[in-house]
């Protein structure tokens, strides 16, 4: 039977052989972090914070450095054939490198820690630690894993950071893809779509532990990182057995892997262009973009083989991948395709929201009330859009409203507004069923004198919501919603635009039902209700602004460290409740 | 014994190793030799797992050589690129190695730094060629393999130190049963110690034989007749090679010499008629011949 090479008595003594051999950098790094973090600081009197966040730059440097030279050897015939042949396998001499580097990397860690009790600096620049320690250790394992995929060590730290910044390549060639789709598909918004895509699917701030930057560590995020740590080694396993040394010296040692990094560079690059191209020509833009990718592909492989003739193989797998991405991003489109006509039942509807805002789809907060599906949730969500200052509609008959506003946007995306850009119109229904169905419109705006059929049927439906009772209670719920009035300490006062001067003190009792007269009188006679709806009346404030030289504001004593306030600008719509502070 | 069989190797789509069958025996010195290029080092870094080979096995003693099998401890490869890690004396790169062969001798170590007179304390990198061979050499014999790969060890020494290199491997084999594989270029070298030999030429093994038993294979003679000697057709002597300097010709054969001198003797006058002995670059030469490599102008 066949006897291994296991990690026995000689693994531990090569191990320490090793950490003796890392003393000249381990000197050298104390020598660097202690000028850099403490002595410069304290010559130049500067800001000390500044240069500790610089000795986390310089650990992350050193790291990198000491990963790619320890990992070198995989990149030179000499060297590789000398470490090859001996009775030592080339996992455990990468397996030793990695944990040398973790080992090194913990005392660097040590030496920023020493130097920020030393500086008395905030104690929360420890909180970074939850982000780069675990960027560190994938960092030593990628830098392994791309030492074994490349040929050579300048190769091997580029792909380093490819390799790190994978999930974000992924996350902008499906960008890219959403991308097409909204300019193909109407109502469909490439930004609504990924936001929700990384809400509920791909984690990416998860993958990145951005996610804990303002929330503590959890059992979840020590799963992350031994995932991603089992998945690199499981690589690193399975790419060193198959390596074929004979390639070392290429820029990168395995074929696959090559056309692995030409096919991704050569959509990032059309991607980027597509996602922050203005022009909506689409033919256009599918020109550029595959003019791009040809000629980025062509440049890579061609400075890969080392030559300006790429090879048939090459070129087949350029036309294959390019068929595959087409074949997914037409698919893409083919399927939202026949769901952009679609507009839900009002019954099936459980909560309904038109605006401008496309988070109050994919926030983070309301997913995951979503996800419990319970009055309580729903609760949650109708308080958080009072603290955010959006209206979410229950009651059937603003949810039928707008589903009928939303058949006449299908028909005609037109609307004629002189004086505003109105850029696009968010509809949000949230199904009895738990879907979510998001719709974005771009407006098209157009300057006709006459008042169009298109524009007198949004009025007319868009009247009807902001008269609701609803819209009414959600959106001065501070002053139609007695149960909120009467628990909340509420202060009022009046004040000058233009110099912030108070006016007087008002007692908000008083003040109320003028107020509410006034709001009531102004929704009955609005001239573009769609407009305003759309624009949650922002403008309406403007318009103030312009005509009167006060406001009311009402302060809501929420806690102790947080008040919310709401403010009314006093235009001649508000003519009740100027003639009672007698400001006319 | 060290079995190498159907070994196959491309690379892309050149390839570099057709069906390579070569056998060693235990205490024997197998020199393998070829033409430029012909993939010897390829050969030995397969041989030490460097490199993968597309089919084919190795064995030693029967046992299959694999990345992390437990007898690629009983090997030892000296590279023709010398390659020694950055700031290291021999005395602190014995150490390291000492850590990975279970087999190395201090006391053979001590001993041959001193029979090379090397100084074990200065920088590798610092140390010249030949210096440099003869400190891996030092390693390699401390080491006491079982197989030892030696890629053109002697290439740029002097006489004095490849006789001492020389000595001492044959002290090794002699003393440990090891077997040496050999690559070099320095044919003459290796005629004196070789006991087998293995030509290579465009990845495949042309001839693997002992060496004594192939020059008494291959045979040369020297003879002049009256008149114009004939290249005969229907090669029942088979004759190699036959070249014509002046009147004189000579001819490289396999088979009985003394038959091919009644033929001729029967067909010409022979004028005059000499036995030649063959030296391991002759029967070089003879075989990369037969497969057109380095024709000589003067053949017949």
């Amino acid at each position: 039977m066949e006897k291994k090479i296991t990690k026995s008595s000689n693994y531990s003594s090569l191990l320490l052989y090793s950490l003796k051999n890392k003393r000249s950098w381990v000197i050298l790094s104390t020598v660097i972090i202690f000028v850099t973090t403490l002595l410069v600081p304290y010559i130049l009197n500067a800001d000390k914070e500044f240069f500790i966040l610089f000795g986390i730059v310089e650990t992350f440097i050193l790291v990198f450095l000491n990963c790619l030279i320890d990992n070198n050897f995989l990149h030179n015939e000499s060297k590789l054939a000398y470490y090859k042949s001996k009775p030592v396998s080339m996992k455990t001499q990468i397996s030793i490198n990695i944990i040398v580097n973790i080992m090194y990397t913990g005392f660097l860690l040590a030496l920023i820690s020493l130097s920020v009790f030393f500086q008395e600096v905030n104690y929360e620049i420890f909180e970074s630690f939850k982000i780069i320690i675990p960027w560190l250790l994938v960092g030593i394992m990628l830098a392994s894993l791309s030492s074994i995929l490349s040929g050579n060590t300048i190769m091997a730290g580029a792909m380093t950071i490819f390799n790190f910044c994978l999930p974000l390549i992924i996350y902008l060639i499906i960008l890219f893809i959403f991308t097409i789709l909204e300019n193909i598909v109407i109502g469909f918004s490439a930004k609504v779509l990924m936001d929700y895509f990384i809400n509920t699917i791909y984690k990416i701030e998860y993958i990145y532990f951005l996610k804990y930057a303002n929330k503590s560590i959890d059992i979840i995020y020590f799963v992350i990182l031994a995932v991603i740590i089992i998945f690199i080694s499981l690589l690193i396993n399975k790419f060193v057995k198959r390596r074929k040394n004979e390639n070392t010296g290429n820029f990168i040692a395995f074929d696959g892997y090559k056309y692995f990094v030409s096919v991704l560079a050569c959509l990032i690059i059309p991607a980027s262009f597509s996602i922050m191209s203005y022009s909506n020509d689409m033919i256009s833009k599918i020109i550029v973009s595959l003019i791009l990718a040809i000629l980025t592909y062509y440049i890579i492989i061609a400075l890969m083989e080392k030559s300006f003739r790429i090879s048939m193989l090459s070129a087949k797998v350029f036309i294959v991948s390019i068929a595959i991405f087409s074949a997914v991003a037409g698919g893409t489109v083919i399927f939202a395709n026949q769901y952009k006509n679609v507009v839900p039942e009002a019954e099936d509807v459980k909560m309904a929201y038109i605006g401008t805002n496309r988070y109050v789809a994919t926030d983070g907060y309301i997913i995951n009330q979503l996800q419990k599906n319970d009055n309580e949730s729903l609760n949650n969500i109708l308080e958080w859009q009072k603290i955010n200052g959006h209206v979410m509609f229950t009651e059937k008959d603003n949810i039928e409203n707008i589903t009928d506003l939303h058949r006449e946007i299908l028909i005609d995306q037109n609307y004629e507004f002189l004086d505003y850009y109105l850029s696009n119109l968010v509809i949000v229904y949230w199904m009895n069923d738990g879907r979510v169905i998001i719709r974005d419109y771009k407006l098209n705006r157009t300057e006709q004198t006459n008042e169009s059929e298109a524009n007198k049927n949004k009025d007319e439906i868009a009247y009807k919501i902001i008269n609701s009772q609803e819209m009414k209670q959600r959106k001065y719920f501070y002053l139609y919603d007695n149960k909120h009035y009467n628990s909340t300490n509420l202060i009022c006062y009046v004040s000058s635009d233009i110099t912030g001067e108070l006016i007087k003190n008002i007692d908000i009792d008083e003040v109320r039902p003028y107020l509410i007269k006034d709001i009531e009188k102004t929704f009955t006679e609005l001239e573009d209700p769609f407009l305003l709806l759309v624009y949650n009346f922002d403008f309406y404030q403007d318009k103030g602004m312009k005509t009167n030289k006060y406001y009311i504001a009402i302060e809501e004593i929420a806690n102790q460290n947080h008040n919310n306030n709401y403010r009314f600008y006093l235009n001649e719509d508000f003519e009740n409740t100027l003639e009672y502070l007698n400001l006319k | 014994m060290l079995k190498i069989s159907e070994l196959n190797k491309t690379f892309g789509d050149f390839k570099v190793l057709h069906n390579i069958n070569i056998t060693a025996e235990n205490g024997q010195i197998y020199g393998l030799v070829g033409s430029n290029g012909c993939g010897k080092t390829t050969l030995l870094k397969h041989i030490m797992n460097i490199y993968k080979q597309d089919s084919g096995n190795i064995y030693l003693d029967e046992m299959e050589v694999k990345e992390g099998s437990e007898i690629i401890r009983d090997f030892y490869y000296v590279q023709d690129n010398l390659f020694f890690p950055y700031q290291y004396s021999l005395k602190k790169l014995f150490e390291y190695e000492n850590l990975m062969y279970k087999n190395m001798s201090l006391n053979k170590f001590d001993y041959l730094v001193n029979y090379f007179n090397i100084d074990k304390y200065k920088i590798l990198n610092k140390m010249s060629k030949g210096q440099k061979k003869q400190a891996a050499f030092v390693l390699a014999i401390a080491a006491q393999p079982k197989v030892l790969l030696l890629d053109e060890i002697v290439d740029g020494l002097d006489a004095v130190i490849k006789r001492k290199f020389w000595e001492i491997l044959i002290q090794e084999i002699m003393d440990n049963d090891m077997i040496v594989i050999i690559s070099s270029h320095d044919l003459k070298e290796l005629d004196n110690i070789c006991d087998k030999v293995g030509i290579m030429h465009e990845g495949k093994i042309l001839k693997e034989e002992n060496l004594e038993k192939m020059k008494n294979e291959i045979k040369r003679v020297q003879f002049a007749v009256e008149g114009n000697f004939e290249k005969i057709v229907d090669n029942k002597f088979n004759i190699i090679k036959t070249v014509k300097i002046g009147s004189i010709y000579i001819c490289t054969l396999t088979g009985d010499v003394d038959e091919f001198k009644s033929y001729l003797e029967s067909k010409y006058k022979l004028l005059i008629f000499d036995k030649l002995s063959m030296n391991l670059e002759e029967i070089f030469i003879t075989e990369l011949g037969g497969v057109g490599y380095g024709k000589e102008n003067n053949e017949i």
